[in-house]
Formats: structure tokens, C-alpha cells, sequence
């Protein structure tokens, strides 16, 4: 019996029309189902209220740190303002075109103590604040205020200051002993050839998996936060194509790897080494393989896995 | 009056997020468990809403829809969509086969409890003036998630009588929910056109 296929409205694509707004079909199947949920009419008139088994607390507490992680990877990310170019080696997540990303989430993402569990905070405060202090000293000396810095403070505009993401991975590996850290291998992809080209001792589809030639990636099982580590990865047009990664967990299907978001490798960054947070959709529960794929513009939700230029199987 | 939660979200405030969670979560893990029954997925796709939930925020427009139906329909969203990447049924029978009155009683004892809306409520009115054949194909349809010719099949109605039903029954009560909501705006816009909000669907 097959369900939900041509379910109206339900037979719509989600992703292309959340961009387009709810519709007055949705809300009314929605109001519908909080009906049906509620057990009907009598229900619904007897107190207007709806009898709910709380969420689980491990459940909550998972999504509370999703949102307290989202802070954390994109910390200079608010109000819709465009994101800090974090460092001039540095890839950023591309916007989830997929998903409607836009500035209403990163608008939220503003660090609010209230998010972050308070032992994270405890945490994170003194290192947050030595590397915030340093940086913006960093900042001052290699950036002399110009024309365009003055006026931005003029009208209470302070110049983004932010970690770089080689800063907030060397800040994981210093603060979790317990990082995982896996070089890549390469595949047979024009996307690593390059890099497979200058490996001393093997052919382009052949690459050793050699930390200091591809890179590696870090991942902190406890902090559910990672960084991607890439030397050589060939420069992709965003508008054609995006690198998406993907997380195998052995607490998984692994037909069904974690999304981990997708990336652009700007033609600047494809000679010298690049630094990309890892942006898991989900909790990973036991990572055993990071795939790197080629796809389409905003990613995938399910990789036919044709163009896989890079592999770190966890030992 | 205060501020929605999800309006809090979109302006920028975190400290919403935790309190959304609060309210909303309940919900959602019950719309989920509907649909795709207990188990880790469950749990995934509860954050998975929730992390859509704050994508959208900035599209919650209240003088639209009420925030808890908004709630519903991203959920609602979401929990179809993993449904079909999941290719697998709905699990609504690994309740115990209990239909949602029994999984409210169910939980009241230990549960929580959420205000409905208005939106809700006129929905139950508008259900409540449905024939049980119109009732029962769109109880079918919207919350058991049964496609057109699942409910053929199992009410042994015409196809075409199926989606008639469906249709009708919907559209009836999304004009009336536009007429209420053209009806909070011209109040609201009589009482204080200043503060009057208008937000493209």
C-alpha cells in the first residue's frame, strides 16, 4: 500500500516551496491535524488545550546543543549580516540553498548564554575571550583603519572579528585529547587529481593516504563539532557544482550517511591548505567513515556517490 | 503583549530557542511518533523539524497563522518528506494501533499540556460539520497519512470520491481561515494602523 505518493497537498517539493511560503492548504491540513491530535471536536471545545507527553529530556537537551553547536561553528554569523570571510585559507559552508537558508537562522545565532549548557560555558568563556582579545589585536596590526573601517565605526559599526576556523580547530584538538584525527584518501576524481599528481611515490589514482599531502579531518565525538582539513582539492563553481560531505555512523543505515554539509573550494584556496567546519545535520553517534562527494548547487539529500574525491576511513 | 517565541527567533533573540523547545516539543514528538513510530529516527527527525522550525522563523508572519499551527505545518513538512526519503510506511499502527484520542489520554497523566489555538478550534468546528465520510477520508488522509488510493482502498470509496472529499473538506476550511485572518487584520488595522504588519505569503 503505498502512502503519502500522491497525498494532496502533500505531493508538493518541500524544499522548493518553503522559498515560497506556507501555504493556505498546509495551514489548513495542519490546523486539521492539531484537531485530529487532539481527539476532535469535543476535545477541542471542551478546554482548547492538547494533552502532550513532554519531549524527551535527552531529546531536548540534543536539540538545545544543536542550536548552542550552530552558535559555536558560526559565531559572526547574525542578524542576517553577511558571515566574516574567516581567513585568507579559509572555505566557508556555503548557504543551504536546499534548506532555504537565510538570514532569519543565522539571525538567531547570536551566542545567548541561555543556549549553551553552563558547563560548556564555563569552558569556552576563558579561551573564547584570550582568543577574541588576540585576534582583535591581530586585526588592529594588519589592518590599519582604512576609509571604509572609519566610517563603519562612525555609525556603531564594529569590523567583524572572528575566529578562523584553523583557530577553532586547533582549539578543539587542544581542548578534546580525545579528537579523532583521520587523513584523507584520495579517489579517483579530477576534483584530488591535482593533489594526486604531486604525491611522491604513487600514481594520480592511487593516492597514500599522507596527512601532510591531502589533509585530514578532526572530529570530537563529545563536542559534536568538527573540522576538515584540504590541500590541493581542486577549486569548484559554486553555481555548477559544491563538495558535500558526508559522516557513516555505525549507529546508522549506512545507506543513509549524516549530511555534513556542502562547501566551495574558491580557485585562491585550491593551491594552499583550507579549513572547513564540519556542519552535521545530526547527531553522530559512531563516526567509521567522512566522504567527500561532488554534487549539485545546495547539495543532496541522498548521494549516488559518482564523484567521491575523498575518503577518511576511521581506524 | 508579549512576543511569539518564533518572532523572538527571528529577531535574533537565543534565549527563545530553549523556551520554544519547552512548549513546542511535546507537539512535535507526538506528530513525529505518529508518523514514524518510536526509535532513534523519531529522535532525529524531531531535531531535524526543530532546526527547520528556526530556518523559518523569519517567514512566521502571526497575523497569517497561529504560532502553534505554524509549528505543525513545518513539522508536518519535515515528517513527510523523511517518510519518503526513508521510502517506509508511516508507523502510525507501532502505537499499539491507539488512534490519537487514546494516545492523549494516554499521555495527560503524565504529560503536558499545550493551548490549541483558534485555528484548531475551527478546524474541529469544521470537521464536526462534515458528513462521517468526509470525516473519516480526511482523518484518513491528514493524519494517518494514507494516500488517495489507500483511503479508495480501505473505505471502499471511488477514488475520485476521495479526493473530492479531501479537497472540499480542506478548502472549505482554509477559506475560512483566511476570512478569519482578513478579518484580525482589518480589526487590528482599525484599532492601530501603525502597528499593522504586512508580510508577503
Amino acid at each position: 500500500m503505498s502512502r503519502n505518493d500522491d497525498l494532496f497537498p502533500d505531493d508538493v517539493d518541500w524544499d522548493g516551496d518553503l522559498a515560497s511560503g506556507l501555504t493556505d492548504w498546509e495551514q489548513a491540513a495542519a490546523a486539521c491535524e492539531l484537531a485530529f491530535v487532539a481527539g476532535g471536536e469535543a476535545e477541542v471545545a471542551e478546554g482548547c488545550e492538547l494533552a502532550v507527553e513532554p519531549l524527551p529530556a535527552v531529546v531536548a537537551e540534543r536539540i538545545r546543543n544543536a542550536a548552542a553547536g550552530q552558535m559555536e561553528r558560526n559565531p559572526a554569523t547574525a542578524g542576517g549580516r553577511s558571515a566574516a570571510r574567516s581567513t585568507p585559507v579559509g572555505a566557508t559552508i556555503a548557504p543551504q540553498s536546499r534548506h532555504g537558508h537565510d538570514g532569519s537562522f543565522a539571525s538567531m545565532l547570536v551566542p545567548a548564554a541561555g543556549l549553551v549548557p553552563a558547563s560548556r560555558l564555563m569552558q569556552f568563556s576563558g579561551w573564547c575571550l584570550a582568543l577574541g582579545l588576540g585576534l582583535a589585536l591581530l586585526w588592529q596590526l594588519q589592518n590599519p583603519p582604512t576609509d571604509d573601517g572609519l566610517r563603519q565605526r562612525a555609525i556603531g559599526v564594529e569590523p567583524p572579528v572572528a575566529a578562523t576556523p584553523t583557530d577553532r580547530r586547533q582549539l578543539l584538538l587542544a581542548e578534546d585529547p580525545a579528537a579523532l584525527s583521520v587523513a584523507w584518501t584520495g579517489g579517483k576524481d579530477a576534483a584530488i587529481a591535482a593533489a594526486a599528481a604531486r604525491t611522491d611515490d604513487a600514481g594520480p589514482n592511487s593516492v597514500r593516504s599522507d596527512n601532510a599531502r591531502l589533509g585530514d579531518v578532526v572530529w570530537s565525538q563529545s563536542r559534536q563539532q568538527g573540522f576538515m582539513r584540504f590541500r590541493g582539492l581542486a577549486a569548484n563553481d559554486p553555481t555548477v557544482e559544491q563538495y558535500q560531505l558526508w559522516i557513516f555512523d555505525a549507529d546508522r543505515d549506512e545507506d543513509y550517511p549524516v549530511d555534513g554539509g556542502v562547501f566551495d573550494v574558491a580557485a585562491s584556496d585550491s593551491d594552499g591548505e583550507i579549513v572547513v567546519a564540519i556542519d552535521a545535520r545530526l547527531p553522530v553517534g559512531k563516526p567509521t567513515l567522512f566522504a567527500i562527494t561532488v554534487e549539485r548547487p545546495g547539495g543532496v539529500v541522498v548521494s549516488s556517490r559518482e564523484r567521491l574525491p575523498l575518503l577518511a576511513q576511521v581506524p | 503583549m508579549q512576543k511569539l517565541l518564533l518572532t523572538r527567533i527571528a529577531d535574533g533573540d537565543g534565549s527563545a530557542v530553549p523556551d520554544c523547545v519547552s512548549r513546542y516539543g511535546g507537539l512535535v514528538w507526538a506528530l513525529a511518533r505518529r508518523r514514524l513510530g518510536n526509535g532513534a529516527d523519531t529522535e532525529d527527525a524531531v531535531q531535524e523539524v526543530f532546526i527547520d522550525l528556526w530556518r523559518s522563523a523569519a517567514r512566521f508572519d502571526p497575523q497569517v497563522a497561529e504560532e502553534i499551527t505554524f509549528v505543525a505545518m513545518i513539522a508536518r513538512r519535515r515528517l513527510i518528506d523523511r517518510v519518503r526519503r526513508r521510502g517506509r510506511l508511516p508507523t502510525a499502527a507501532s502505537l499499539d494501533g491507539v488512534d490519537g484520542a487514546e494516545v492523549s489520554d494516554r499521555a495527560a497523566p503524565v504529560g503536558m499540556r499545550l493551548e490549541l489555538g483558534e485555528e484548531a478550534q475551527i478546524a474541529a468546528e469544521q470537521l464536526g460539520q462534515l458528513d462521517l465520510d468526509e470525516q473519516r477520508v480526511l482523518r484518513l488522509s491528514i493524519y494517518d497519512g494514507l494516500s488517495h488510493s489507500a483511503i479508495a482502498e480501505q473505505t471502499s470509496l471511488p477514488l475520485g470520491t476521495v479526493k473530492s472529499h479531501i479537497r472540499r473538506g480542506l478548502d472549505t476550511l482554509r477559506r475560512r481561515l483566511s476570512r478569519r485572518t482578513r478579518d484580525d487584520r482589518e480589526t487590528k488595522s482599525s484599532e492601530s494602523p501603525a502597528t499593522a504588519r504586512r508580510v508577503p505569503r
